[in-house]
């Protein structure tokens, strides 16, 4: 973990209430979010597969799937509401201010086109550089991911490129056009672990040399625990627990989160019965009386189950949705989880 | 453990005097399957003697594809080996494009190996052709399961015609006798069977990948071979995917390959590991004593690698990164080591000369390295462990 900041940055994006809806607005996937970032800062989101974090990101970007719909909330990036804005709005934001970058980079690739024309391409478009100019300055961006022979290449198509080397292409056109803010959705899970660690370093040194903020997405909680200053905890379309990584992974206040924790990568090389969460999550959309956790929390009782619990702020900085939160002791990683350093096997 | 797996005649002697391996942390024995040798395995007699005699045994092996425009052909395997017994899993781990599918589609007899051999109890199924291959395809002895379920189900059947289409093509049994059987296999998985009559779609992922391993073990397989079978997972659904592999080669003897990404959690289930990198075997061993101490430059480099909620002390994937720039790598360093171009430690030697499994440098028993320079070049980082995070040191170098 980076060192906290004495004085906190400035707000960057704030999200309230967010709700987004699926099924052409009859069934509610992300239910009554909100969380800040701030400027330089890297939130991470982590949660199990369907609790709603991508949703998340493509309302801030304004790229929800048909069908899929922000219903209430806001969004606010540095001033501008980004909930209803009109299309070319949107356009003038993204890449500029607002990049994003997903599992898949070939797919937001074109191709038949060489990767480096598609980079120069964007900084004409987007700063309106000359077509000489745009060249040097992608050859120097494809540089600074950290490609080496980037004249070469500038001239390559996608198929003649590694995972790693694509999905650095993709960054290299994220940060293009000097964003604020990245979204990074599972940017690193195709990856194998030895470019995985790479590219988390890269966006580390983004961030550091750019001040850029980072949204990034995981479900490995290893992954957000070496890389974010704070993390999100998703379940079921809700927050139930959010605070400074350090904190959240010594000491987790959500039982989700001890089980979260529990399942993730530990570092550990011996052969041990790997934990496991019993049950499933409710079913999208459900609507239930109390705790959306219920049915798979060993400290579940009756009061649990009668009415929503509140997202409740603690006094240490975190928010836990639990109303056992006092009652309950909950294990976390260990004395060693709070000084993984950003990037991968920092040694201390 | 005596080289059950090795032909001693021949590469075991040539071994000259292994330097005394490093004391693993874990128990010195070799990690051994906690389940007895299989009395239901038929045809290793020989097995007697030797309590878990090999159920697949892979030597020399080597795969090449043909280039596009012709030419020299591409060597994607070059002399692998693997060994598997009855109830043991075996991890096999490496960057992408290092082989590891076609190591398993080459066992699978999905792709003709240009060499080596793929002994099944004793037999060389590499070597059968027409009607003896398609028989033994037919048997069922060696099943897949792979990373995305819906390469094994098809959407449009029902989760039960899926699973037993295999016994359907071979005519097994009466429709009453399958129906019975893939009731079993789903339970086997942790399914409960009502779920025969769904649609693939209508489970989550990780009920599909339970559903698709119950369509491998069906057939009674002897062999699972898992390619990536938790990267669609997340950790939850992974950990169950897993357990239940651990399960059924306890359960049933299987002896099981998975290949995964997922260093920790393959550590968890796994006896055994082999580290490919660009097609060779670059160390294979117990995986606990491979992932806590490893011998090879690579391995090493992929453990610093691997993300971990702790942050507990292991070498910084910087400080075993190369430092030069990785341009024209093949060219420089074609012949030598195949790691040599990303190796902070390759000398002049490690360009000229590939280093052998049966080198001098080799630790005695399963454990095998194939590196020059096994017993120096952790020296190498001491010098420079720094307390630096990878970050700062990558802009240092930068700089
Ligand atoms: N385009 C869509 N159409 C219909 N349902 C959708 C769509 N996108 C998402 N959903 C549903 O909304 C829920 C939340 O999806 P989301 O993609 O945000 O999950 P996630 O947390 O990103 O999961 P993962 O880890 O698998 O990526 C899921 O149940 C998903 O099936
Ligand atoms: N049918 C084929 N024809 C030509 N080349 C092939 C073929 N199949 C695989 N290759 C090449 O062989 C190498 C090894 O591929 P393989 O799929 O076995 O790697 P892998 O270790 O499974 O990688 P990943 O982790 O990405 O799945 C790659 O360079 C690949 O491009
Ligand atoms: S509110 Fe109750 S059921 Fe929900 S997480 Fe807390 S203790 Fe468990
Ligand atoms: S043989 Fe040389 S280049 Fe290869 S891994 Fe060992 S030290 Fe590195
Ligand atoms: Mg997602
Ligand atoms: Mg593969």
């Amino acid at each position: 973990m980076p060192e906290p900041t004495t004085h906190p940055a400035e707000v960057l994006l704030t999200i309230d209430g967010l709700r987004v809806t699926i099924a052409g607005g009859r069934t509610e996937a992300v239910r009554g979010v909100s969380f800040e970032v701030r400027r330089g800062e890297t939130v991470g989101i982590v949660g199990e597969s369907g609790s709603g974090k991508t949703l998340v990101c493509r309302s801030v970007l304004g790229v929800l799937a048909p069908g899929c719909a922000v219903s209430d909330g806001t969004i606010d990036f540095a001033g501008t509401s980004l909930v209803g804005i009109p299309r070319r709005a949107w356009d003038q934001l993204r890449g500029t201010r607002i990049a994003a970058v997903f599992q898949d980079p070939a797919s937001y690739l074109n191709p038949s086109v060489p990767v480096g024309h598609q980079l120069a391409e964007q900084l004409r478009v987007k700063l309106g550089r000359s077509r000489r100019d745009a060249r040097d300055a992608a050859v120097r961006l494809l540089a600074a991911m950290g490609l080496h022979e980037p004249a070469r290449v500038y001239r390559q198509y996608p198929y003649e490129l590694s995972g790693g080397m694509l999905q650095r292409v993709v960054l290299a056109i994220a940060v293009s056009g000097d964003p604020q803010l990245l979204i990074a959705d599972e940017a690193t899970t195709a990856l194998d672990v030895t470019i995985q660690a790479e590219v988390l370093e890269l966006l580390a040194g983004l961030r550091a040399d750019r001040g850029l903020a980072v949204i990034a997405v995981s479900h490995d909680l290893a992954v957000i625990a070496e890389f974010c200053d704070r993390v999100l905890v998703f379940y079921a379309g809700e927050i139930v627990e959010a605070g400074p990584t350090a904190a959240v992974l010594r000491a987790p206040r959500h039982p989700y989160t001890e089980a979260l924790l529990r399942v993730a990568s530990v570092g550990s090389w011996e052969r041990r019965n790997l934990a496991v969460i019993d049950g499933q999550p409710p079913a999208v959309g459900a609507t239930l009386p109390g705790c959306r956790f219920a049915d798979r929390c060993a400290f579940a009782t009756e009061q649990c189950r009668t009415r929503p619990i509140p997202l409740t702020e603690l006094a240490d900085g975190r928010a836990v949705r639990c109303v056992r939160v006092d009652e309950i002791a909950l294990s976390g990683a260990g004395a060693g989880a709070a000084g993984a350093g950003a990037g991968a096997g920092a040694s201390r | 453990m005596t080289d059950t797996d090795l032909d001693a005649a021949g590469r075991a002697a040539s071994a000259a005097t292994p330097p005394t391996p490093p004391t693993p942390s874990t128990s010195p024995t070799p990690s051994t399957s906690p389940i007895p040798s299989t009395p239901s395995a038929p045809s290793t007699p020989s097995a007697s003697s030797t309590p878990s005699a090999p159920l697949l045994h892979v030597e020399e092996l080597g795969v090449s594809f043909a280039r596009p425009g012709g030419g020299r052909r591409i060597r994607v395997l070059d002399d692998v080996e693997l060994t598997v017994r009855p109830g043991e899993i075996v991890g096999v781990v490496g960057e992408t494009g290092s082989g590891k599918t076609t190591l398993a589609r080459a066992i699978a007899g999905l792709t003709t190996p240009d060499g080596g051999r793929v002994l099944l109890d004793d037999r060389d199924i590499a070597r059968l052709r027409g009607r003896a291959r398609r028989r033994f395809r037919r048997g069922g002895a060696i099943q897949f399961v792979f990373q995305d379920p819906l390469r094994s189900l098809d959407p449009e059947l029902t989760v039960g015609a899926s699973v037993g289409e295999g016994l359907a093509i071979a005519g097994v049994g009466s429709r009453a006798q399958r129906a019975e059987r893939v009731a079993g296999a789903l339970r086997q998985v942790g399914l409960d069977p009502a779920v025969a009559d769904r649609l693939p779609a209508q489970l989550s992922g990780g009920q599909r990948q339970r559903a698709s391993i119950a369509r491998a073990v069906v057939a009674d397989p002897r062999l699972l071979l898992c390619d990536e079978p938790v990267s669609a997972l997340d950790a939850s659904n992974r950990n169950h995917i897993l357990l239940l592999l651990d399960e059924l080669r306890r359960r049933l003897a299987l002896g099981i390959v998975v290949i995964s990404h997922d260093l920790s959690s393959l550590a968890g289930i796994a006896d055994r590991v082999v580290v490919l990198y660009r097609g060779r075997v670059v160390e294979a061993g117990p995986i606990a004593d491979v992932f806590t101490r490893p011998r090879h430059p690579y391995t090493a480099l992929l453990i610093a690698s691997a993300p971990d909620i702790h942050g507990r002390d292991r070498l910084a994937a910087a400080q075993l990164r190369s430092q030069r720039p990785d341009d024209d790598a093949t060219a420089r360093w074609a012949g030598g080591c195949v790691f040599a171009h990303r190796c902070r430690f390759a000398t002049d030697v490690c360009a000229q000369t590939p280093p052998s499994q049966d080198a001098a440098g080799r630790p005695a028993g399963d454990w095998t390295v194939a590196c020059h320079h096994t017993d120096t070049w952790r020296n190498q980082t001491a010098a420079t462990a720094t307390p630096t995070t990878a970050v700062t040191a990558r802009k240092e170098s930068s700089a």
